[in-house]
């Protein structure tokens, strides 16, 4: 470090210092300050299919306006860790968001999603009838839109229809009858095929997994008046016989997440399941399942099925709103929706693409996944569901491992459910 | 006056300090701030004053007690098998024998991988019906065992990946810690006609206490922290016996939106990781003497 000694050098390298800080500032101040126009949207989705058919409309949408459309994609919890970190910063970092359908409320009543009523007045527009009218609707907020419906997720049934002609049983039209059926195959197939399977990992997967048997014989979440009613008669014969399916599943059944009941749906190692859509073309490709050609999709039995749409928003803080408008409606066309469910296999909105023949030709399960939407039920419209979620998930998973009984596990929920409610 | 060598350092170390305090203190700072409001999602997260009311909650509040114990399991499980394990193999890898610099590379691999990898392929490998762990056992005729789904065993499930992770590094500082000992003290004892086990009690130990009991607090103020392996592997389950403080916390932050109480049970974190180190270093005499 000779140079240093001496006094001229030392300022002269200070000066140039100074100098290298001031231009870099410069340089980033005026990147910062380009006129932003909808030159690239920035979307956030839910990683896998959905991720994959937006990155596909996306491609499309620059071909047609120039405009460039970029798609992170995040995992389930992450994508509602970085909304709700986008909700607090206002950084405006996303043009387009996805949704599960029971975070609307979440985040539509903390004045987060552009109002979509407003935007589509504004722009003389208004939501197409060709909507499933259910999907529409969980796209609501105390009567608002504030989004539009991108995946016609529903929640079906799949089962072994070459088990139950051999064992001679019958569609199960109830939850009795799928505990039957459950239990005969089970029985007799000696532990080397497993009469169910449940989605039982803690958290979102076992709840949205239960649900359907609560609701099929009868339990609510919350009554007309906002009181949460899951201790009920219904309630505990609901997870009494959610506990009871788990004697004819795999073992480890407890923590299955989606990975693993494909596996076990694909692998043939199970006769029945509940399923999201997106997982059914797989099971009728040959090439991905050893069970292509011997599955029934059904509606789940009991009353209406589970929806659990995904939903398209615009965050309020975005800068390009009208642009993100224009990439949604791009998205939710028919010719759009149409491509891709045949190609990445996201499952539609529109009614019409469901009669769709090329549809029906790939897909021939889907004038049920039509049923199942047109008379699907949406989980409770809280603000607080993601709470209310967890705590359903907590009780849930603690009487399916043993932990507590059925009334005791269901006693708790409701009693914690309404310390929320009150706030 | 021409400044002093130490006010030049100094001088050098302020801008380093003010970064250390902007991103440590003042968050600390913040989070303590806090952990006396109450912010109401309610009232768009207007923040009120409620004292010691979220400490009084938390320690009344099951969950958070479950929590607790849980995290204590697992700290106090993971950082005693980790730091025998580690030592057990520095002193395996302390003999000579052919082939040992191209292993030790290996040892050290599981460390360098992302947590979230590790935790995807051992999901996989802890699977009851396809994962290989449960087929060795078939092989060898014992049963299968549900390593993520029964109450009793999930914790130890997750601490048996925490150490498959971290156990080489208790092995590489311990390892340092022997290779730094001159041969001529291993060679002086087996002159004096020791035994193996002999040189190893009174010459080889003594010389890394303080290898050991740094790897054993390095091992503490991280474990305390488990979170992704329990996010990835169980979700708090099953029932709940994996759910951890961390866990707890994030859940009341992220999806409830209940800053203030997380943020208590944060600090209430904080000062338990903070006395268990005093009460560690001041039993240690901080390994030497």
């Amino acid at each position: 470090m000779q140079f240093l000694r001496s006094g001229i050098s030392k300022s002269l390298l200070a000066i140039i210092i100074i100098l290298i800080v001031v231009i870099a500032g410069v340089a980033v101040w005026m990147y910062t300050m380009q006129p932003k126009g909808p030159r690239k949207l920035i979307v956030l989705a839910r990683s896998g299919t959905y991720a994959n058919g937006l990155k596909i409309a996306a491609e499309e949408y620059k071909k047609k306006t120039g405009i460039e459309v970029v798609v992170q994609e995040l995992s389930y919890s992450g994508l509602h860790d970085k909304l709700v970190t986008e909700m607090l910063e206002k950084t405006g970092a996303y043009d387009v968001v996805m949704l599960d359908d029971p975070w609307l409320a979440e985040f539509a009543s903390q004045d987060f999603l552009v109002n979509m009523d407003e935007l589509l007045k504004k722009k003389g527009l208004s939501v197409d009838p060709d909507f499933i009218p259910s999907t529409v609707e969980v796209c609501k907020y105390k009567g608002t839109l504030y989004a539009l419906p991108y995946v016609g997720n529903v929640q079906l049934f799949v089962l072994r229809k070459d088990l139950f002609s051999k064992y001679g049983l019958s569609t199960p039209k109830t939850w009795d009858d799928v505990l039957k059926a459950a239990k005969i195959i089970y029985e007799s197939e000696k532990g080397k095929i497993y009469g169910y399977v449940i989605r039982g990992k803690k958290g979102n997967p076992v709840v949205t997994n239960f649900l359907p048997i609560f609701w099929g014989y009868g339990g609510r979440i919350v009554d007309e008046a906002g009181n949460p009613v899951v201790y009920s008669d219904a309630g505990v014969k609901a997870l009494k016989v959610f506990i009871e399916l788990k004697k004819y599943a795999p073992p480890g059944t407890e923590n299955y997440g989606s990975a693993e009941i494909k596996a076990a749906l694909y692998n043939g190692k199970t006769a029945m399941s509940i399923v999201w859509p997106a997982w059914v073309p797989a099971l009728e490709d040959p090439e991905k399942s050893k069970v292509a050609g011997k599955v029934e999709v059904i509606t789940p039995p009991g009353a209406q099925p589970m929806i659990g749409a995904w939903l398209l928003a615009i965050p309020v803080t975005s800068k390009n709103k009208d642009a993100a408008l224009d990439f949604i409606l791009f998205v939710l066309s028919k010719d759009m929706q149409k491509k891709l469910i045949l190609e990445a296999g996201v499952p539609p909105t529109r009614a019409s693409i469901y009669m769709d023949k090329d549809v029906i030709a790939k897909y021939p399960w889907y004038p049920t996944q039509l049923d199942a939407l047109k008379h699907a039920r949406a989980r409770p419209r809280l603000p607080q569901w993601s709470k209310i979620e967890d705590i359903l998930a907590n009780y849930i998973h603690q009487a399916l491992t043993g932990t507590l009984s059925p009334e005791e596990a269901l006693k708790k929920a409701q009693d914690e459910i309404a310390a929320v409610l009150k706030g | 006056m021409k400044p002093r060598a130490e006010h030049v350092g100094l001088a050098f170390t302020i801008p380093a300090l003010v970064i250390l305090g902007m991103l440590t203190f003042y968050p600390l700072l913040d989070t303590l701030i806090l952990s006396f409001h109450k912010i109401d999602v309610a009232k768009a997260f207007q923040s009120f004053f409620i004292g010691l009311a979220n400490y009084e909650r938390a320690f009344k509040d099951p969950l958070f007690q479950v929590a607790f114990i849980n995290t204590l399991e697992f700290v106090i499980g993971a950082t005693t098998l980790e730091s025998l394990l580690g030592l057990i193999l520095a002193i395996i890898f302390a003999i000579e024998f052919r082939g040992k610099n191209k292993i030790v590379p290996l040892i050290v691999l599981p460390m360098m991988l992302p947590t979230i990898v590790i935790c995807s392929f051992w999901r996989i490998m802890y699977h009851t019906e396809f994962g290989v762990i449960n087929a060795i056992l078939k092989l060898f005729g014992l049963g299968s065992v549900n390593w993520l789904g029964d109450v009793r065993i999930a914790m130890l499930s997750i601490i048996i990946v925490d150490l498959w992770q971290y156990t080489p590094f208790a092995f590489l500082i311990i390892y340092a810690g022997i290779q730094s000992i001159p041969s001529s003290l291993i060679e002086a004892s087996l002159v004096d006609g020791a035994t193996f086990f002999q040189s190893l009690r009174y010459v080889v130990l003594p010389l890394i206490k303080k290898h050991i009991l740094i790897v054993i607090m390095l091992r503490i103020i991280d474990t305390f922290r488990i979170f992704d392996k329990v996010f990835a592997l169980t979700g708090g389950g099953p029932g709940n016996s994996t759910e951890v403080l961390t866990f707890n916390i994030y859940k009341n932050g992220f999806r409830y939106y209940d800053f203030g109480y997380a943020a208590a049970q944060a600090v209430i974190m904080l000062l338990t990781i903070l006395i268990v180190i005093v009460l560690y270093l001041r039993v240690t005499r901080g390994g030497t003497r």
